[in-house]
């Protein structure tokens, strides 16, 4: 968190949150934009729901953006300086109206006890702090799944995914991971036979022996 | 009546009737327990058994079966932060950071009472309207029902949680892709790119495991996190009990919520929850906690869930009027076993309509009970590292997903909705509001379709569409309130961290 007087840098995670929550607001106005224009094209019946949604969608995105750039912009900035007044346990019946990150007149203090609380609610209230790279890497293992799956069946699949998986990640033995994989598989094809559940057949390797897929 | 409830008890209580009941209950809670099945799947499973069967057996088989999933897909919720089923989404809200804090047991047994209470009320409340629900039903038209849709829809502004401008927008992108696929009353495909795949849009499931699922289990992955930030689990089952004993009227008050919602058809299970939800949040005290691990946030949506059940029966016994589509199915049942539906029901087919009710609260009972039995051990799986549970995770999810419509389109929506997921988590946009507006646009399209249709603009006038409004306006008004008195605390929080900050580097 910054102090008053350092500007804020751009990896404080208020400002990653706030630059986010902008991007999202303009991909919402595009969406709603976009999906509003198809739907002057579509016929009456059909018209008037995604129509009206559209555009309420665009008018709401549109404030979204404006409030979501001010309030990037006054956080690019600096936090505003504060009398001693306004902290917690300060002299609640001096304190004077002051301006907010976002422009905004504050509505009187708030108790110490409550502003600790939210205080610690600020510094987890930015982006979550999460590896961008290593969330990418494991959403390749989500999209490796359903490829293996229909390339060579759910047998195959799994066998392959979860010994992969927990040698590369788990770093656990050849055997472990074998033994945890053909578990898997055969828990999954009790559950398959036992609520008839529809596995897509591999489209290179087919049916397997013994009626596995 | 009284005696006839006693003969129908009779009639149920033997061997046969309880051993197919114990085997509906049995299907109920594995269907519960897997992500993105839900009850209409478990019907679809059953439905081909019960031609022929004998109506009491059949249904106490159909019923066991149904009654029990929403007890079952808790645990998804709360160890995993993933629906269980639609009729579960709200529990996620305070059951996963309850799990975080270690206190899956505690929430899950909570979670597993409020379920007992709600279902036996549910059973209760679905025997004292069988003779007085009829004028209900029959006064709600597609502008009544249209208007509750909207009151489904004004809840997002609660459940932004102080950022009520993303969670419109995330609300109405919610309804924006409700409306991909076939427009209704007419053969358009709207949004649907030439893709097949689309012309019945994208399913409830993989959209509800897209959305949650896949972001959280990514995060804890790569955080290299148990589900379980401390290292022991914290508050037990008997702690669980205790909160559902002392927040006792949260539970008959959510309980009677959900049925009261169940017996309106077209409302679905799916919104129930979020509308308990969001009324314990806004008639509780102390309610700041709710989202962030407020155990009453895990007892209102539970209670009203099952007590939903006992409602829906209603029109789908009384009236032949499914309000879902287990309930489509459960009529498909009824006429495979020789019986008809309908006003006719209570007349000539009273046992089977009373051994419904008994199965209805006996199952509850059963399910509880086995859940109960198994939430210890089941609760420290939320002890294991993210890294180790996430292969078995994916292929379950991914297995799931594909049974909604076994499409390989399944498995892609998933991925895309998934990455959507993972951003609006990363950025703590509301991702609740996007699936309420998803689930109520279908309904929200049909009964304004019929409404302008029939009346003009005329049924804008009507008492009960007055009435709905107001409440609209009301939910919309403590929404917007709340907001600004969150966004005003959080700014003289942030004033007050600062200077407290820069105290700590001056001295």
């Amino acid at each position: 968190m910054s102090t008053p007087g350092d500007p804020i840098t751009p990896r404080n995670p208020l400002v990653v949150n706030a630059r986010g929550k902008l991007v999202l607001a303009v991909f919402h106005t595009l969406v709603f934009a976009f999906m509003a224009y198809q739907a002057i094209s579509f016929r009456m019946q059909a018209r008037p729901f995604p129509l009206s949604m559209g555009t309420l969608g665009v008018v709401i995105g549109i404030a979204a953006v404006v409030l979501y750039t001010r309030r990037l912009l006054v956080l690019s900035r600096e936090l505003p300086p504060v009398s001693a007044r306004e902290a917690p346990g300060g002299d609640s019946s001096a304190t004077t109206p002051t301006t907010s990150a976002d422009g905004a007149a504050t509505d009187g203090p708030a108790p110490a006890r409550d502003l600790q609380a939210i205080a610690e609610e600020i510094r987890s209230g930015g982006a979550e702090e999460i590896d961008v790279r290593t969330a990418a890497a494991f959403f390749g293992w989500w999209v490796a799944y359903p490829v293996l799956l229909f390339a060579v069946g759910l047998t195959l699949a799994t066998l392959v995914f979860v010994t992969g998986y927990w040698r590369a990640v788990v770093k656990g033995s050849w055997p472990r991971s074998v033994l945890v994989a053909v578990v898997l598989v055969v828990l999954m094809l009790v559950v398959q036979s036992l609520l008839n559940l529809r596995v897509p057949g591999g489209y290179l390797i087919g049916d397997l022996p013994f009626g596995l897929v | 009546m009284i005696e006839a409830a006693a003969d129908a008890l009779v009639q149920l209580v033997t061997v046969e009737n309880l051993g197919f009941m114990m085997l509906g209950v049995s299907i109920g809670l594995c269907v519960g327990v897997l992500p993105g099945l839900s009850g209409t799947s478990g019907m679809a499973v059953l439905l081909p058994f019960v031609f022929g069967m004998d109506p009491v057996t059949g249904m106490a088989l159909l019923i066991g079966m149904a009654s029990v999933v929403h007890t079952a897909d808790t645990f998804a919720s709360v160890l995993l932060g993933v629906p269980g089923s639609a009729g579960s989404q709200a529990t996620i809200m305070d059951g996963y950071p309850l799990a975080q804090q270690g206190q899956a047991g505690r929430a899950l047994s909570a979670a597993f009472m409020s379920s007992l209470v709600g279902g036996v009320i549910g059973a209760v409340m679905l025997f004292g309207t069988i003779l007085v629900a009829r004028p209900i039903v029959l006064a709600l038209g597609s502008p009544e029902l249209f208007m509750l849709a909207l009151v489904g829809l004004s809840l997002v502004g609660i459940l932004s949680r102080g950022d009520a401008i993303a969670g419109l927008l995330s609300g109405v992108l919610g309804l924006m892709l409700g409306a991909i696929g076939a427009a209704p009353g007419i053969t358009i495909y709207r949004y649907s790119f030439d893709l097949h795949y689309l012309w019945d849009g994208i399913p409830l499931a993989v959209l509800a495991l897209g959305l949650f699922a896949v972001p959280e289990l990514i995060d804890l992955a790569a955080n290299k996190t148990a589900i379980s930030r401390t290292k022991k689990l914290v508050g037990g089952r008997r702690e669980g009990l205790r909160d559902v004993i002392r927040h006792r009227w949260l539970v008959v008050r959510s309980a009677a919520l959900g049925n009261i919602l169940g017996v309106v058809p077209g409302i679905g299970g799916a919104v129930v929850d979020w509308i308990s939800y969001a009324f314990a949040q806004s008639t509780s005290k102390n309610s700041e906690g709710f989202g962030s691990g407020d155990i009453r946030g895990v007892i209102a949506p539970e209670s009203s869930n099952n007590a939903k059940e006992g409602g829906a029966l209603v029109p789908t016994l009384l009236f032949s009027i499914p309000g879902s589509g287990t309930s489509a199915m459960l009529l498909g049942g009824l006429i495979l076993m020789g019986v008809q539906a309908g006003p006719s029901m209570v007349a000539q087919n009273l046992n089977v309509t009373l051994t419904v009710i008994w199965t209805l609260a006996i199952a509850n009972v059963v399910g509880t009970l086995a859940c109960l039995s198994i939430s210890g051990p089941v609760a420290r799986l939320s002890l294991i590292s993210g890294r180790r549970i996430l292969p078995f995770l994916v292929v379950l999810i991914v297995i799931a997903s594909f049974q909604t419509t076994r499409n390989v389109g399944d498995v892609i929506a998933l991925l895309a909705v998934g990455c959507l997921g993972w951003v609006m988590k990363r950025y703590r946009w509301p991702r609740p509001p996007l699936l309420i507006g998803f689930v109520l646009s279908v309904g929200a399209e049909r009964f304004l379709f019929r409404s302008m249709s029939r009346y003009g603009f005329e049924w804008l006038t009507r008492p009960l569409v007055l009435v709905f409004a107001t409440l609209v306006a009301v939910i919309v008004v403590t929404g917007v309130v709340q907001s600004v008195r969150h966004a005003a605390r959080m700014r003289r929080a942030q004033v007050a961290v600062a200077e407290d900050e820069g105290d700590g580097r001056s001295s």
